[in-house]
């Protein structure tokens, strides 16, 4: 729901006509805010309006002015009212509305709207209906008034992949939670390209005082990692106990056997990714191709052997 | 004859005569239906203008099929917004809720927003969380179920399952779920692998108290609903690494900060395999310090992600 596109034409049309006849004149910035249009939009559509022949009772007619900064409904024919909500859109604006309230729990109107909502559409969804978001965190409502103010934020960041802490200077575009996860998205300018970041690897971050400008056309933040020319190709071979994993993170799958067992390809920008998620699955996962990710995987191990044991293994042993 | 035209004169008529049409009857009154050569081609016409028509949320009633040929009346607009009496600054708070949350395309966040008279916002909205596709036919229908206390029906990993009671409906992590009773053991379904959905017409007025439900999916970590017998297991992670492991800690773990600024990390492992995966999230900036099965288990889960068996 980021990306709001304005009305269609034909959706505007069912959507302005009711509630037009319904306030009989209207400033024509309240139309513009509205529905989302523009005013050369808006005179097309009167235009359009005013040469609708009501053939089914063609005693009626709609004649709609506009006069100065209003748009005036001169004649109308008998037309519903405005359409209320379906019940998908009720269900929809209440999942919405619970979801913010389970984020910000001290927010007081939207909870009273909740109710009225809950009440009016759905009765008892308050214990049939539950949602898990969490509260937002401290960092996430900062980042977010960064992004709405356009402030350039640096911060200390430890990477998810290297896990090592650097300071970047980010133009913050949109702060957002994807699977349970927080995520800032925004414009690196230490990196000189968009970048996400979690926002649970932000150290500590400030507001630099600068201002920015946001692009005309921001790309949508990332839900599936985008291959790069240069990526480490990764196959893995993935058992039926870790299958699961294929849902979560952007791989594809080869093939299968009888026995349940992926062979799935992985792209990473650093082989480490692929490393790690190796070492968390266990004999879950084994790398069949990809030497650099490998040899990260025996670093890894390595590092949390030495925790456990006093002579950890140097190699990793040969996949059969 | 545009497809504008046609449309608005399909709501007046049906709006301004307040009865019932059958198909034909409509075609006399519009002849942009009759001048299609083929009627199988002002059928589907007719067809599509009914359910673009609804999509905007006009409610045009179609006669059930026990009761003969097809008859279709608009029906008066649902008010439940109206009723609602809301204030300007709840109807906003509900309208940014709307443009905040993403749920895949089940929703038109604009003319949603249309309604709740908000407007529509420009470009990208500074907060958004993804809530994973609310397939609203099935969470609809599971709604009412509970609401009604009616058995559902469905299939289900390979199996229909049957005389399923549903508790609730949640959503945790972008995922929707359906927690339910069957066989008298309370289970989480995943919704969108629930498929052929039925739900029993009659009521049954089944507890909706879910009883002796244990740890699941909807209230603690992977490690803590398994099937393996319960083990008490310490963790300590580094002071260096606390300020970015803290924030992912279960709720539901006893949590000490020492001295040192290290943190101290009590749990209850069910489940092994999804312990490992959580734990290894951390690389060596944590440790399993009791007891030694667990940390013998963890050494022979990192051997074996070399490709190799126990040491």
């Amino acid at each position: 729901m980021t990306y709001v596109q304005p009305l269609g034409g034909l959706g505007r049309l069912l959507m302005v006509i009711p509630w037009l006849i319904e306030e009989r004149e209207v400033p024509i910035g309240e139309m513009e805010r509205r529905f989302a249009i523009r005013p050369e939009q808006l005179v097309k559509d009167m235009v359009a309006l005013n040469e609708v022949d009501f053939f089914v009772s063609p005693e009626q007619r709609f004649s709609v002015e506009i006069t100065g900064e209003h748009v005036k409904v001169m004649e109308a024919p008998e037309f519903p009212a405005t359409p209320g909500f379906l019940p998908f859109e009720a269900l929809g604006c209440l999942v919405a509305a619970r979801t913010a309230l389970e984020m910000n729990p001290e927010a007081s109107d939207l909870r009273s709207a909740v109710e009225k909502l809950e009440n009016a559409t759905i009765p008892h969804a308050a214990k049939t209906l539950r949602i898990l978001a969490g509260t937002a965190t401290p960092w996430v409502n900062q980042l977010q008034e960064w992004a709405m103010a356009r402030r350039v934020v640096r911060m200390r960041y430890r990477s998810t992949d290297k896990g090592e802490l650097s300071d970047r200077e980010v133009e913050p575009w949109q702060v957002y939670q994807w699977r349970g996860t927080w995520y800032l998205w925004g414009f690196s300018r230490t990196k000189g390209e968009a970048r996400r970041y979690r926002v649970d690897g932000i150290q500590r971050a400030r507001a630099t005082g600068e201002r920015f400008v946001v692009p005309r056309r921001v790309p949508p933040p990332p839900t599936a990692y985008r291959p790069a020319p240069d990526d480490h190709r990764v196959v893995f071979s993935i058992g039926p106990q870790a299958r699961w994993i294929t849902e979560h993170y952007s791989m594809e799958v080869l093939s299968e056997d009888q026995e349940g067992v992926m062979r799935a390809e992985f792209y990473t920008r650093d082989p480490r990714v692929a490393a790690q998620l190796a070492l968390r699955l266990g004999p879950g996962m084994d790398i069949l191709e990809g030497e650099a990710a490998r040899r990260e995987l025996a670093k890894l191990a390595g590092a949390v052997m030495k925790r456990y044991v006093s002579d950890p293994p140097r190699s990793p042993r040969a996949n059969p | 004859m545009k497809k504008r035209e046609r449309l608005l004169n399909l709501l007046c008529l049906l709006w301004s005569s307040k009865r019932r049409f059958t198909r034909e009857e409509i075609f006399r009154r519009m002849a942009p239906y009759r001048s299609y050569a083929n009627p199988e081609t002002a059928r589907r016409t007719f067809e599509r203008d009914k359910k673009t028509l609804r999509q905007v949320g006009f409610d045009i009633h179609t006669s059930p099929p026990e009761a003969g040929p097809a008859t279709y009346m608009l029906a008066q607009p649902s008010n439940a917004l109206g009723e609602m009496e809301l204030s300007d600054s709840e109807r906003m708070a509900l309208a940014v809720s709307v443009a905040m949350v993403k749920l895949g395309g089940a929703l038109s966040v604009d003319r949603t927003l249309v309604k709740l008279g908000a407007g529509l916002p420009g470009g990208m909205a500074a907060m958004n969380v993804d809530m994973g596709d609310l397939e609203t036919e099935k969470v609809h229908d599971l709604l009412g179920a509970v609401q009604s206390r009616s058995h559902v029906f469905f299939d289900y990993k390979g199996s229909r399952r049957t005389q399923v009671e549903p508790l609730r409906i949640v959503n945790r992590s972008g995922r929707w779920y359906l927690q339910a009773r069957e066989d008298e053991i309370v289970k989480t379904f995943r919704i969108d692998r629930l498929s052929d959905l039925y739900v029993a017409p009659r009521e049954d007025m089944y507890d909706l108290a879910p009883s002796s439900e244990g740890p699941s999916i909807l209230t603690a970590e992977p490690w803590e609903f398994g099937e393996e017998e319960a083990i008490e297991t310490t963790v300590r992670f580094d002071a260096e690494a606390a300020w970015y492991v803290r924030p992912r800690l279960p709720s539901s773990a006893g949590i000490k900060e020492e001295d040192d600024g290290s943190l101290t990390v009590v749990t209850a492992v069910t489940n092994r395999a999804a312990f490992f995966f959580w734990m290894l999230d951390f690389g060596a900036d944590g440790e399993i310090v009791s007891p030694d099965s667990m940390r013998q288990a963890m050494v022979e889960w990192v051997m074996q992600s070399l490709g190799g068996g126990p040491l």
